[in-house]
């Protein structure tokens, strides 16, 4: 039982008609036309109402419009991803071609914790692009008397043992590694951490003035900064971003590299076949390229992320070594 | 600011945007009365759609979307026991009593009542109270929530009707299954045994369509198959109520409408709180002849004030702080940001256009909401005069839709076929299926919210508890509520017995205890 709307039946059909008439009139028939020979689905491994869902939603028009058929969303929740994940790492190139999914990074990084007991490594899956990056954001209340840059924040929690309370996700998380890798890496800096499952609760712990920072990613804070409610204090990433130019990278305020984000990339069948695997391809660059999308995704200040191939596989090993180096799995708590 | 509310109103009144509304009454309408397709589903489904329109008539369509869908879920509810929503679990009880009786209509006709009402009240506060009441939501921090989760559970008492011990057992059990699933705190996956779904802990929908939908299914089936719910065969056509109706349950819409109203500002609290809350009250209050458990309409009509109440209220943290209450929040905020908007008190001084539009829109939403429910109802009510054989497995074919469609999980499909099986026999043996819920509802906030208490109290939370002026009020408010509780048994207790002395059968005081 599926409900989309994410359909565009006048073009699709105006389309598969173009197609046929090409095919028809040129002698040897290519194979490019004959895929996508119908509607593709694109696979969210969550649950509708999330942040990678409405991006997901977001994309599918224009990912539909570059491919000529319709994109559906479909949300396979469960498991903290790994319903979803489970299941693309076992797509059937041939059954599964007209299968997209969606893989976040950090979060399949769990495999690496033994007490998962997973037998999938990113390996398994048949990366295509990246999709939105999002780097991770430290904030505090703005007008906050004790901190109002990261190096007087890391100071003031030196000096005050345990005084210091962060929102974050929990562990495992984007959020968790970066305050996880300050800790291990800045001496006799350690905070106390509130958990959350999603990010209202950590803008609401924070601006009741129930914890002093909080550990998120850019675009969902973007709005409280230019609405003056909260201060940002470093965003951990290795250049500053263009939706807060003037924050300052982690390394540029207390000189130490502390590098987290939340990425969203794209994933198809393993070995699908190359010609398949370039139309896809080439569908999502086109759709990312377009402007009227972009705007979209700029308006909730949310990077895209046109990221493929050989770097696209070096960036997720670089992210997994930076991953294995927090092991957060080893805390006792 | 009345005034300047008041100007925004006559936006409304473009074939657009009437438009824009009557679809997102009529598909939240439709999609919250089936059992697992619930409003955030809907209205997620609306992104795309809204792109093409301008920011006010998306959000009116999403609004009204979301006002209707919360109160469609009691339709289903009512009349098969199968709430459309995880807000309507509480409604089915008195709900689908009234319906065996005969009395669906009676019901729709004050549940629409409560809702409509219920979304007017939320409404209007939400358009005239908006921002000091979002300060009001910022108060809420860890020892608060831990103690309306504790509030909420003494609603098992409650709805355990006099089998406090199997009530006990039946909480104990929804608040260990609450545990299931990767802990925040540390990483470590809890009574996961090397199952991948169960890792993000059980899912409430699942349990709701099991427990009460698949359960009633289930027990359906077992009677013959020409009986029909209602056991009549003609139904009242009156869906307006009576003024002698109103009347008799005055203080119970009350009641529920407050509860609903003042949950629904917290975020994560809401509607599916607050029905539990609005419910037990009732109960606490209720006089000799009221018939708890067996079909009371004030019950209802408290339960259905409530979760209605609270889709108003529930928008205002959105809107000023950016903090949705729920997933249908959470998903209107998204769309509200596509649209280059930006939630808080920016929303009101730079797009009071939209804001004021889409609120009012909210508040039309409500009427519109009553009136196409009644020409909805007067066909749904007809299921409750079909025979048995043919309502029963349909409840069964749309509980594993529904769960299906809700995750395309297979394994939450299972799961709720277990739930349902569980939900079979606890009625047959007298155990309430609400507490089981209750307990998974409530137990995640009370758990993240006691360790969340320990962090920010540096380890003394009692101490840190009472300085707080809302938690004090939480803890006084607990107390009274088990001084009331305690005194009821007691009481009940001593009539018992003196009717067990002066008939001189022990039978009755040893058998209903």
């Amino acid at each position: 039982m599926e409900l989309s709307f994410n359909g565009l039946p006048m073009r699709a059909k105006a389309l598969a008609l173009g197609c046929a008439a090409a095919i028809a009139l040129s002698a040897a028939p290519a194979f490019a036309q004959d895929y996508p020979s119908g509607p593709i689905e694109l696979v969210v491994p969550w649950k509708t109402g999330g942040g990678t869902d409405r991006s997901a939603r977001l994309f599918a028009p224009y990912l539909s419009e570059a491919l000529g058929v319709p994109v559906n969303v479909v949300n396979i929740d469960g498991g903290g991803g790994w319903v979803a994940w489970d299941q693309m790492a076992k797509w059937d190139p041939g059954e599964d071609d007209h299968k997209i999914g969606l893989v976040n990074l950090p979060h399949v990084f769990a495999y690496l914790d033994p007490k998962m007991g997973r037998s999938e490594t990113v390996e398994d899956f048949n990366f295509i692009s990246g999709q939105t990056f999002d780097p991770c954001l430290w904030v505090v209340r703005t007008g906050d008397e004790r901190f109002s840059s990261l190096e007087e924040f890391v100071n003031y929690a030196k000096e005050n043992p345990g005084e210091v309370v962060v929102s974050t996700t929990a562990v495992g998380s984007d959020d968790y590694q970066g305050l996880a890798f300050a800790e291990k890496k800045i001496d006799g800096f350690e905070v106390g951490k509130v958990y959350a499952n999603n990010d209202a609760k950590k803008v609401q712990e924070l601006l009741g003035e129930h914890t002093d920072a909080v550990a998120g990613n850019i675009s969902y804070y973007v709005s409280y900064i230019e609405d003056g409610q909260m201060q940002p204090l470093a965003v951990l990433s290795r250049e500053r971003s263009p939706f807060l130019p003037d924050v300052p990278t982690f390394k540029e305020a207390v000189g130490v590299e502390n590098i987290c984000f939340a990425g969203r990339t794209l994933v198809a069948a393993p070995g699908l076949p190359d010609e398949k695997y370039k139309v896809l391809a080439d569908a999502i660059a086109e759709a990312q390229a377009n402007p009227e999308y972009r705007d979209k995704e700029k308006a909730g200040s949310s990077q895209i992320w046109e990221v493929s191939g050989e770097d696209l596989q070096n960036f997720i090993k670089q992210t997994e070594e930076s991953v294995k180096e927090v092991e957060y799995w080893k805390q006792d708590s | 600011m009345l005034i300047e509310a008041l100007s925004y109103a006559t936006a409304l009144l473009s074939v657009d945007v009437m438009l824009v509304l009557l679809i997102g009454v009529a598909v939240g309408l439709v999609i919250g009365a089936i059992p697992g397709l619930s409003p955030p589903m809907a209205i997620a489904l609306m992104i795309p759609v809204s792109f093409n329109l301008p920011a006010e008539q998306a959000l009116v369509m999403m609004v009204a979307c979301y006002a209707a869908g919360i109160y469609a879920g009691s339709f289903s509810a009512i009349l098969l026991r199968a709430p459309g929503t995880s807000a309507s679990a509480a409604s089915s009880i008195e709900g689908y009593e009234l319906t065996r009786r005969g009395k669906a209509v009676e019901a729709i006709r004050i549940s629409t009542f409560a809702s409509v009402v219920g979304g007017l009240l939320s409404g209007f506060v939400l358009l005239l109270l908006a921002p000091p009441l979002a300060q009001v939501a910022l108060l809420f921090g860890p020892s608060e929530y831990f103690l309306i989760a504790i509030l909420g559970l003494t609603a098992i008492a409650s709805v355990s009707f006099g089998a406090l011990a199997k009530g006990l057992i039946s909480g104990m059990l929804g608040l260990f299954l609450a545990t299931v699933g990767i802990d925040l705190y540390s990483g470590f996956p809890r009574f996961v045994f090397g199952i991948t779904p169960l890792s993000s802990g059980i899912d409430i929908m699942p349990a709701i369509i099991g427990l009460f939908a698949f359960a009633q299914g289930l027990q359906l089936c077992l009677g013959p198959a020409h009986d029909t719910i209602a056991g009549v065969t003609k139904l009242s056509w009156n869906l307006f109520p009576k003024r002698s109706e109103i009347h008799h349950v005055r203080w119970s819409l009350v009641r529920g409408w407050s509860c609903g109203l003042v949950l629904g500002i917290i975020p994560a609290a809401g509607a599916s709180v607050a029905q539990w809350i609005a419910y037990a009250w009732e109960i606490r209050r209720g006089k000799p002849g009221d018939k708890f458990g067996e079909g009371e309409i004030k019950g209802l009509a408290a339960t259905e004030g409530s979760n209605n109440g609270s889709t108003g209220t529930s928008l205002i943290p959105m809107f000023v702080l950016g903090v949705p209450g729920g997933i249908s929040a959470a998903v209107i905020l998204g769309a509200l940001i596509i649209h280059g908007l930006q939630p808080g008190m920016r929303l009101f001084t730079n797009n009071p256009d939209v804001v004021y539009t889409v609120i009012w829109g909210f508040i039309l939403a409500n009427i519109v909401m009553g009136v196409l429910a009644a020409l909805m109802a007067r066909l749904l009510a007809y299921s409750t005069v079909f025979p048995k054989g043919l309502i029963a497995p349909l409840i069964l074919i749309f509980s594993v839709l529904g769960t299906y469609t809700n995750s395309h999980n297979l394994f939450d499909v299972w799961l709720m076929i277990a739930f349902g099986v569980l939900g079979y026999f606890m009625m047959a043996y007298r155990f309430s299926t609400a507490g089981v819920l209750l307990g998974l509802i409530l137990g995640p906030i009370a758990e993240n919210g006691l360790r969340d208490l320990m962090v920010v109290s540096h380890g003394s939370p009692i101490l840190f508890t009472l300085q707080r002026p809302i938690s004090l009020a939480l803890i006084g408010l607990i107390a009274l509520v088990v001084f009331y509780s305690t005194r009821q048994t007691i009481r009940e207790r001593r009539d018992r017995e003196t009717i067990a002395k002066v008939t001189g059968e022990e039978d009755v005081a040893k058998g209903e205890a």
